[in-house]
């Protein structure tokens, strides 16, 4: 433990930092939206923006080779994907009188395809895996303070909203009666799910990031009686996900992302079977 | 706007999803602080005219008029008990965060402010259920969550009350001290409720709407205790179809 604080403070562990810094800027975010997802049973569509996600970093990798557009980054091309993504599916299933689950399950898979394709055109060596699963190496200062800007937009959305979002989430069908316009604020919270997702895809990888989205919130539903509790509590088990499976990766020698993911899981699993057994022994 | 508008007048309103026929050539009208009750089978298409009312539903031919504007216009002066919420058991949320939802939407930001609250408690207070208020939603019986409900539509501070079924969970300890809260109501607002229980409802209404497919009138002061098991069963014993029905009523050969 002492050699991962040490590593902390190394110079030439800089990746180290900027991982625990980004894990810790976006738990808060994940603990707000992840906690309205999970309460508006949205996890299905989350996971398909994640999914989507990988065809922008694709698209702008294969740019910024073949036209020489240094600036379209893969993480501008990340948020301009989940944004889309998420205006698309949330139009589908507001609007659309195809199955819904059918739709979004094609945007998902598609949004990968293209992902998949777009790197293999790209010339030299991209490993999909990093953006798969996270690499912690890739993350630069840059991509920090990016993280930064979109945890201050998230987090300061996901607030301010509060009252209503609760509203529209608990009873749509009442929310839309007194007046409140229920289908941009579906839209909204897939939004802002969408630069969450963002946010953390460095670190874990966009096919593990939901995980960090629904663990922390749905172990934290299971001590909670309030909306604000169930954020509060999340954002701690994000804290503690990130901070401990970081410094388990690096002291075991172990992938950061499926480790990070794996202490969430745990945490969870722990609960769920911890209540069960509570509950037999009653 | 004059003040004798009606409440609610539905003209020649017809309804249907896709082929199947909900409401045919629906017309009434409820005048303020009329108490109306909505009975019928299930499926005779109660909650579909609640929804008309409400503007979710909008019909195939016909104009429903609200407070004298459509009812998408009036509905912030419409308090709505649903019959069923698709709730999450599991959703996290105190009784006064549910109450204050009636608030919802009132102000520029959404966030409640003291005059809110104290709405939203004056709400509890009426329905007896001040004293859950710190309490979360999800522990409470089926009786009292239909009572917060009752409580959320009125911190709207409606002129119109529209309650779906607000009889159906309610324990039979309870059920006086209920019926008098909901008449201590219609003195207030314009009472529209569907229930399945006549005999509870009858005292509190002045007229009965029988819906099944159309809308039959039937003023309370008829009402004698003979069964009319023509379209109801044993459901509703209430109801006498009077063929000589007051002014607000009908002849049944009009609709017929």
């Amino acid at each position: 433990m002492m050699t991962y604080f040490s590593a902390l403070t190394d110079p030439n562990m800089v990746f180290l930092r900027y991982a625990l810094f980004a894990g810790l800027l976006a738990a808060p975010a994940f603990g707000i939206i992840g906690t309205y997802v999970v309460a508006r049973r949205m996890t299905y569509l989350a996971g398909a923006i994640a999914h989507c996600v990988l065809g922008g970093i694709g698209a702008a990798l294969y740019c910024q080779v073949h036209y020489g557009l240094a600036w379209l980054t893969p993480m501008l091309g990340a948020i301009v994907t989940a944004i889309a993504a998420a205006i698309v599916i949330g139009l589908v299933s507001l609007r659309s009188r195809e199955r819904v689950d059918s739709v979004i399950g094609a945007i998902w898979v598609l949004g990968m395809a293209a992902g998949i394709i777009f790197i293999a055109k790209t010339p030299g060596y991209i490993d999909p895996m990093s953006y798969l699963f996270g690499n912690i190496l890739m993350i630069t200062g840059r991509d920090l303070l990016t993280i930064g800007v979109l945890d201050v937009i998230v987090i300061g959305l996901g607030l301010l909203s509060y009252n209503r979002m609760i509203a529209v989430c608990f009873d749509e069908e009442f929310a839309r009666l007194r007046g409140i316009r229920t289908e941009l604020y579906t839209l909204l919270l897939l939004c802002l799910t969408a630069l969450t997702i963002v946010l953390m895809v460095r670190v874990v990888g966009i096919v593990m990031v939901i995980a960090l989205f629904t663990l922390p919130a749905a172990t934290a539903s299971h001590f909670s009686t309030r909306i604000w509790q169930m954020m509060l509590l999340a954002t701690l088990l994000g804290l503690i996900s990130v901070g401990g499976g970081l410094s388990l990766s690096y002291g075991l020698d172990l992938p950061t992302g499926p480790t990070i993911v794996m202490l969430a899981g745990f945490f969870y699993l722990t609960v769920i079977v911890g209540k069960g057994l509570k509950n037999r022994l009653r | 706007m004059p003040s004798d508008l009606p409440a609610i007048q539905c003209e020649q309103v017809s309804f249907s999803y896709g082929e199947i026929p909900i409401l045919t050539n629906v017309s009434f009208s409820i005048q303020k602080l009329d108490a109306v009750a909505l009975v019928g089978p299930n499926g005779g298409g109660k909650s579909t005219l609640l929804k008309l009312i409400l503007g979710l539903l909008t019909p195939q031919s016909g104009t429903i008029k609200v407070l004298g504007v459509s009812p998408q216009r009036a509905r912030q002066k419409i308090g709505y008990m649903p019959q069923h919420l698709q709730y999450d058991p599991s959703f996290p949320v105190s009784v006064m965060d549910v109450v204050l939802m009636g608030r919802a939407g009132s102000t520029g930001l959404g966030r409640y402010s003291a005059e809110d609250r104290r709405i939203a408690m004056q709400a509890m207070v009426e329905l007896a259920v001040d004293g859950l208020a710190a309490r979360p939603f999800n522990s409470l019986s089926g009786g009292q969550r239909q009572r917060i409900l009752i409580a959320r539509a009125l911190a709207c501070e409606p002129e119109i009350l529209l309650l779906d079924e607000p009889t159906a969970n309610v324990d039979p300890g309870v059920e006086l001290q209920f019926f008098e809260i909901l008449k201590g109501l219609a003195n207030r607002v314009t009472v529209l409720t569907v229930s399945h229980d006549l005999g509870f409802v009858s005292q509190m209404v002045s007229r009965v709407f029988c819906v099944n497919r159309q809308v039959k009138i039937h003023p309370t002061s008829e009402l004698t205790g003979e069964v009319i098991r023509e379209m109801y069963g044993g459901d509703v014993r209430m109801v006498r179809h009077d063929h000589c029905c007051s002014e607000q009523g009908h002849s049944h050969d009009d609709i017929l």
